[in-house]
């Protein structure tokens, strides 16, 4: 969409920085040499080691968390001994970023020293292998989802993630400041940092260098979190909500009925939107409210200007209040 | 559009002051002005200053400016005249 929206490069994370997150689960094994924590974690989903120990390894990826758990471990153990070096040889090359071993089991003495000669990051849990994928694979899908920084304003309306974007100047700030004094909360001020989950989900949040700031031109630099308190802010927030705040021009149709809704594409990601013309007399915070108010209501299926449209079709009706002829 | 490789030459690097600097700069110009690090592709808005103060940028760190509109000349000169000048630095009151 808007030229300045560029997407950061293919989205990676540490095993270091995917254990520092996951620490109350998932340690790096005391044999493991700290400097792999290095290795990139690139694809979401962790898959069972599984049929490469019987030696079909084609599949084994880069980036990718191979889990080791009840199933290989029984494997294993059926398994002659140099029948496994030789599948061990065939892995060796593919199997670079990191194994999980799930449960609290110990890896066979084969698998830890073919580990610990390849460099192969080795992290352990109690967790079983079911819930393990499944947990860390959600982890991944979020982290590794694709990012981009957007200018723009996000913010916490009655539980609503709304993002407000518009030209520098416009009063996007101001705008965010009256909303926090109604009792809504900031996300982000003029640097949104959105991630694209699964083409579907657009989830923002504040870069953390300049998480809780406000910038009010004339003001200076406001910490929202210490100046009105902790439930003036939300860390992270799912934008469901477009809102473009524009100068007025006097050419450009605005809506007057509020039949539909616009649609705006931000970052892959389809939402319903609505232009608000900024001017003076016109006070943002509470229009910016109301949308919302508005957005709730069509959500749930109500709609003022539909029920204006069937009573000016409907000859027979009139004013609310008229009695209802018994049939 | 012009765009440009700029170095922060200032010991402090783009630091608060310097970053109201810039963000003065740029919003005196219609045009839009975005910043960023040469081997990261996000953009930041010029007009920003939370996001001229994100980008961190010290001494040394060179930016990727880009200046896109009718006084786009204008603006990149001014923009220039800032970082070559260590964003005025010493111009100011202690």
């Amino acid at each position: 969409m808007e030229d300045h929206a560029t997407q950061t490069q293919t989205p990676a994370l540490t095993v270091g920085e995917f254990l520092e997150k996951n620490r109350s689960f998932v340690r790096l094994d005391p044999g493991s040499d700290p400097a792999l924590l290095a290795r990139r974690i690139t694809k979401k989903r962790l898959q069972k080691l599984g049929m490469a120990l019987a030696g079909f390894t084609e599949y084994i990826q880069d980036g990718r968390i191979y889990v080791f758990g009840n199933t290989e471990d029984s494997y294993c153990k059926s398994r002659p001994i140099d029948q496994l070096r030789d599948v061990i040889a065939k892995l060796a090359p593919r199997l670079n970023t990191a194994l999980m071993v799930t449960q609290g089991l110990a890896l066979p003495p084969a698998l830890a020293e073919f580990a610990r000669a390849q460099g192969l990051p080795v992290l352990l849990t109690e967790l079983d292998s079911s819930t393990a994928i499944y947990r860390f694979t959600e982890f991944l899908e979020i982290e590794l989802s694709p990012r981009m920084i957007l200018h723009g304003l996000l913010m916490d309306v009655y539980g609503l993630g709304v993002l407000i974007g518009g030209e520098s100047g416009i009063g996007k700030s101001e705008c965010a400041l009256e909303l926090i004094l109604r009792g809504h909360r900031l996300v982000a001020d003029d640097v949104v940092d959105l991630r694209n989950v699964g083409g579907k989900h657009l989830i923002g949040e504040s870069p953390p260098p300049v998480q809780n700031l406000l910038e009010l031109r004339g003001i200076g630099i406001l910490n929202v979190r210490e100046m009105f308190g902790i439930s003036a802010v939300s860390r992270m927030k799912e934008v469901i909500f477009y809102i473009q705040l524009e100068r007025w021009h006097p050419q450009k149709e605005y809506d007057r009925l509020g039949f539909s809704w616009q649609r705006r594409e931000v970052f892959g990601v389809e939402l319903p939107s609505m232009s608000i013309p900024v001017a003076p007399g016109r006070n943002l915070s509470v229009l910016v409210e109301v949308a919302c108010r508005v957005f709730l209501m069509r959500s749930s299926g109500q709609h003022p200007m539909g029920d204006l449209h069937r009573t000016l079709l409907d000859p027979n009706a009139s004013s609310a209040g008229t009695e209802e002829v018994a049939p | 559009m012009v765009q440009k490789v700029l170095t922060v030459n200032n010991p402090l690097g783009i630091h608060a002051r310097a970053a109201a600097r810039l963000v003065a700069a740029a919003s005196r110009f219609q045009s839009r002005v975005y910043l960023a690090r040469p081997d990261r592709q996000e953009q930041i808005d010029g007009k920003s200053i939370l996001g001229i103060l994100m980008l961190a940028a010290s001494r040394g760190s060179r930016l990727r400016v880009t200046v896109t509109g009718v006084d786009e000349a204008a603006a990149m000169a001014e923009i220039e005249r800032l970082f070559a000048n260590a964003f005025d630095e010493g111009m100011e009151a202690p």
